[in-house]
C-alpha cells in the first residue's frame, strides 16, 4: 500500500484544477499554499478563465498537460467534479484530493452523486480522498492539497487519519508529520491509510480520529492494526459519537445490549488500539509510546518525599493494572543507610527524612538503586521543585541523578513535578533518554500501562 | 452452511430456533448443555400422558429437574411461566397442566412445540451470558456478560470480534466489572475459567462457520468449578 499510495503524500507533479487567481488571506489559493509550504514538485493550475496563476500559465482543462501529473486536486462545484475525475481518470492521474461538500455529507442528490465518484475511481483505478476534505499534509514531503494557508513546524513521527479538518494543522500535543482527512470516504479509507502508515519508514506512531466505519470494514481493521502493532508501529484512536442505533428490534438480549461503542472498545482490545478520551489522554499516551523505551513487567517503583504521593500512585497503579514493585534488599539498604532508624524502608522509598540529613546522596542513592534494581519495571518519581527550595540541595538537586543516571538504564522514568518550577523541570528534562515529565500521578500510571502493553504485543510477550 | 443440525432446521423453514433444536446445534459444537429429555407436544394432551412418554424414555435427569415448556413464539419462556421445578414424578402432571394454562394465558397464539424434561443445573455455578450478532462495521460480534437475566440492569458486557482467540477470550474476562465473583468467594469454589474459555472459542466458530446466523444467546451460561453448562439457548437464522 505504500508505493500504491505514494502519489498521495509525496507526488512530483500535481494538477490544481479550479486554482485562484487571487492570492492572500481569503482566497483560498491552493497553488499559493504549495508554494509557501515549499512544495518543490510541478504545479499545473487549471482554471479556463485564467491566463496565469502566480506566474504560471493556466491551462484549459487537465488533460492539456503532455507531462505526467501524479496528484490532482479539484476545487470546483460539486455538479463538475465528476466529469472533472472522468479527465483524471483519462489523463492516467494515480490520486486525486476533492475538497468540495454537497455529496454523502449533504443527502439527498450529493449521495448519488458520490456513489458516481466512486465508480469513476474503480473504472480508472484512482485512489481519491474525499470528497468534502481538507485532504493531506505531508511536513516531511513540503505537500499539502489545503485550501487553508498551512505552515511549517517541529514534527514527530506520527500519522493522522482523520475524520475531519479540526485537526488539520495539529493535534493537541501530537504535531504530527503526515496528515489526512478522509472526509466522506467514498475510497481511500482507515484501513487502507494505516497500512500505508504502517509501512511509511517515516511513521513511528499512527493515531485515528473516528466517527464510524464502511460496511464490514471493521474486521479489516482489527486485523491491520494487530499486524501494525506486532511490527512495532503504535496505533491510538479516538472513537467519537456513540449512538446505538440497531439496538431497537433486537430479539437477543445480546442484540438489545450491544452499543457502538462497547463493540470499538472491545475491537480496540482485540486490535491492540491504545483508546483515548480526550486531547490530554491521547498526549500522554503518544508520548509515553515514543519517548519511553519498553517495559518488560508492571512493576513500578516510586520516589517521592510525600506520603500522599504514595498513596495517589497506589491508587492508580490499581486503576490501570499495575503493581508498586518489591525492591531488592540493595535498594532498601541504599535508602536506610542514609534515612532515620524509625524509618521502615519499602516501595514507594520515602526520601523525606533522608533528605533532611543528605539530600544530594539520598536523591543519588534512591535514583541509582532503583534504575539498577531488577524487580523495578519503570520508575516514577513524585518531586517538590520549588524556589525557594526547602532542601540543601537546592531546586535542582532532586533531578539531577535523574540526569546522570537515566540515560544509562533502558527503564522508564515518569517524573511527576509540583511546586512552582514545573514548566522549568519539562525542559530541563526534555532532551534526557528515558525520562517523561507529566503533570500528574494518575496520567504517569495511564503512560506506565501504556508503554507495557505496547511492549507485551511487540515483543511476543503475553499477559 | 457448516452444520448439518442448522440445515436441517433451516430447510424447514424455521428462523428462530426453540431452545432444544439451539441445543442441539451447541452440542454439535462441542459446547456442554444438560441431560435432557423432550417430549413432542404431538405425543401428549395432558400432563398424566406426558408423564407416561416421559417414563418410557432413557436418560432422564434425576430429580429435583426443571420441565421446560418449548416454543419458537416466545423469547423467554421463563417470563411465560414455562420452566417449573419438580421434585418428584409425582408433582408432574399438575404441574404439565398448569404450565400449559399459563403459557396459554401469557400468549394465546403461541406454538408449544413440546416440554423439556432437563437437569438442574445451577449448584455454585454463576450465571453468564454468551452471545452473537451482526454488527454493520463488524461483522459478526460476540458478547459475554454477567448476569443471566439480569444481564440488561448490570449492562456489563465485553464485545469482541470473529474469530475469537483465547487471548481474546481472556481478555474478555478480564474486562468484566463483576470477575471477582468468578473467583472462590463465600465458600464457592472458583469457577472453571478454562472451560469457559474454550466454549466462548467454540462459540465463535459456531457463528464464523454458519454465517446463516443472525443471532444467539446462551442465557443463562452456567460457569460452575467443573465446567460450564448451556442452560438455556436461542439462535436465530436469516
Amino acid at each position: 500500500m505504500y508505493e500504491e499510495l505514494q502519489p498521495v503524500f509525496d507526488p512530483d507533479s500535481v494538477a490544481v484544477i479550479g486554482a485562484r487567481r487571487q492570492s492572500g488571506p481569503g482566497s483560498f489559493n491552493v497553488v499559493e499554499n504549495l508554494d509557501e509550504f515549499g512544495f518543490d514538485g510541478t504545479i499545473y493550475p487549471v482554471n479556463p478563465k485564467a491566463d496565469e496563476v502566480l506566474g504560471r500559465e493556466a491551462l484549459d482543462d487537465v488533460r492539456e498537460i503532455d507531462e505526467p501529473v501524479d496528484h490532482a486536486i479539484i476545487f470546483l462545484p460539486r455538479h463538475l467534479v465528476g466529469d472533472t475525475l472522468r479527465a483524471c481518470g483519462e489523463s492516467g492521474i494515480p490520486a486525486v484530493t476533492i475538497p468540495s461538500q454537497g455529496f454523502a455529507d449533504a443527502g439527498g442528490d450529493g449521495v448519488q452523486m458520490q456513489a458516481e465518484l466512486e465508480e469513476i475511481a474503480d473504472e480508472y483505478g484512482m485512489h481519491v480522498v474525499g470528497p468534502n476534505t481538507m485532504g493531506v499534509h505531508s511536513f516531511t514531503t513540503n505537500f499539502t492539497t489545503a485550501f487553508a494557508p498551512i505552515a511549517h513546524r517541529e514534527t514527530k513521527p506520527i500519522g493522522v487519519i482523520s475524520q475531519t479538518g479540526l485537526f488539520s494543522m495539529s493535534f493537541p500535543g501530537m504535531p504530527y508529520a503526515k496528515f489526512i482527512d478522509l472526509g466522506n470516504a467514498c475510497d481511500l479509507d482507515h484501513v487502507d491509510l494505516l497500512q500505508y502508515y504502517a509501512e511509511d519508514p517515516e511513521i513511528e506512531q499512527v493515531f485515528m480520529h473516528i466517527e464510524g466505519l464502511g460496511e464490514g470494514r471493521g474486521d479489516d481493521l482489527v486485523d491491520v492494526a494487530r499486524d501494525t502493532v506486532e511490527n512495532g508501529t503504535s496505533v491510538l484512536a479516538i472513537k467519537t459519537g456513540t449512538s446505538d442505533a440497531g439496538r431497537a428490534q433486537a430479539e437477543s438480549h445480546t442484540g438489545s445490549l450491544m452499543g457502538e461503542d462497547a463493540v470499538f472498545d472491545g475491537a480496540f482490545k482485540q486490535a491492540r488500539i491504545q483508546r483515548v478520551g480526550d486531547y490530554t489522554e491521547a498526549e500522554v499516551k503518544s508520548r509515553a509510546l515514543l519517548e519511553l523505551p519498553s517495559m518488560s513487567g508492571k512493576q513500578i517503583g516510586m520516589i517521592t518525599h510525600h506520603g500522599a504521593a504514595m498513596i495517589m500512585a497506589m491508587d492508580a497503579a490499581e486503576e490501570f493494572g499495575l503493581e508498586m514493585a518489591d525492591v531488592s534488599e540493595e535498594t532498601i539498604e541504599a535508602v536506610a543507610e542514609l534515612s532515620p532508624d524509625w524509618l521502615d524502608v519499602e516501595n514507594p522509598l520515602d526520601l523525606g527524612p533522608a533528605t533532611v540529613v543528605d539530600a544530594p546522596a539520598a536523591h543519588e542513592a534512591a535514583v541509582e538503586a532503583s534504575l539498577s534494581d531488577d524487580a523495578v519495571d519503570a520508575l516514577l518519581l513524585s518531586v517538590h521543585i520549588a524556589d525557594p527550595s526547602p532542601w540543601p540541595v537546592g531546586v535542582w538537586g532532586h533531578i539531577e541523578a535523574l540526569e546522570e543516571h537515566a540515560p544509562e538504564h533502558d527503564k522508564p522514568v515518569i517524573v511527576v513535578p509540583v511546586g512552582t518550577e514545573q514548566s522549568e523541570t519539562r525542559d530541563r528534562l526534555e532532551d534526557v533518554d528515558n525520562v517523561l515529565v507529566l503533570d500528574d500521578i494518575r496520567q504517569a500510571m495511564n503512560g506506565f500501562r501504556t508503554v507495557y502493553e505496547f511492549s507485551s504485543h511487540t515483543e511476543g510477550g503475553d499477559h | 452452511m457448516e452444520s448439518d443440525t442448522l440445515s436441517t432446521y433451516a430447510d424447514r423453514g424455521i428462523e428462530l430456533l426453540n431452545e432444544y433444536e439451539a441445543r442441539q446445534v451447541l452440542r454439535e459444537y462441542d459446547i456442554p448443555c444438560p441431560t435432557e429429555v423432550f417430549v413432542d407436544a404431538d405425543e401428549f394432551d395432558d400432563g398424566e400422558e406426558f408423564l407416561n412418554h416421559l417414563q418410557a424414555e432413557d436418560g432422564v435427569p434425576s430429580y429435583p429437574l426443571y420441565l421446560k415448556a418449548v416454543s419458537r413464539d416466545v423469547s423467554s419462556v421463563s417470563d411465560a411461566g414455562g420452566v417449573r421445578q419438580v421434585a418428584s414424578e409425582e408433582e408432574i402432571p399438575g404441574v404439565v397442566d398448569g404450565m400449559l394454562e399459563q403459557m396459554t394465558e401469557y400468549d394465546p397464539s403461541a406454538e408449544i412445540q413440546g416440554v423439556l424434561a432437563t437437569e438442574d443445573v445451577s449448584g455454585d455455578a454463576r450465571e453468564l451470558l454468551l452471545g452473537s450478532t451482526v454488527d454493520p462495521q463488524f461483522g459478526n460480534v460476540v458478547s459475554l456478560g454477567v448476569g443471566g437475566i439480569y444481564v440488561e440492569v448490570y449492562g456489563d458486557v465485553e464485545f469482541r470480534t470473529v474469530p475469537l482467540s483465547k487471548e481474546d477470550a481472556w481478555s474478555m474476562i478480564d474486562g468484566l466489572e463483576g470477575k471477582a465473583m468468578l473467583e472462590e468467594f463465600r465458600g464457592m469454589p472458583a469457577a472453571d475459567l478454562d472451560a469457559l474459555v474454550d466454549v466462548a472459542v467454540e462459540f465463535s466458530h459456531l457463528v464464523e462457520e454458519n454465517p446463516e446466523i443472525s443471532e444467539a444467546d446462551i442465557n443463562p451460561l452456567m460457569v460452575g468449578p467443573d465446567g460450564v453448562v448451556a442452560a438455556d439457548a436461542l439462535i436465530r437464522l436469516s
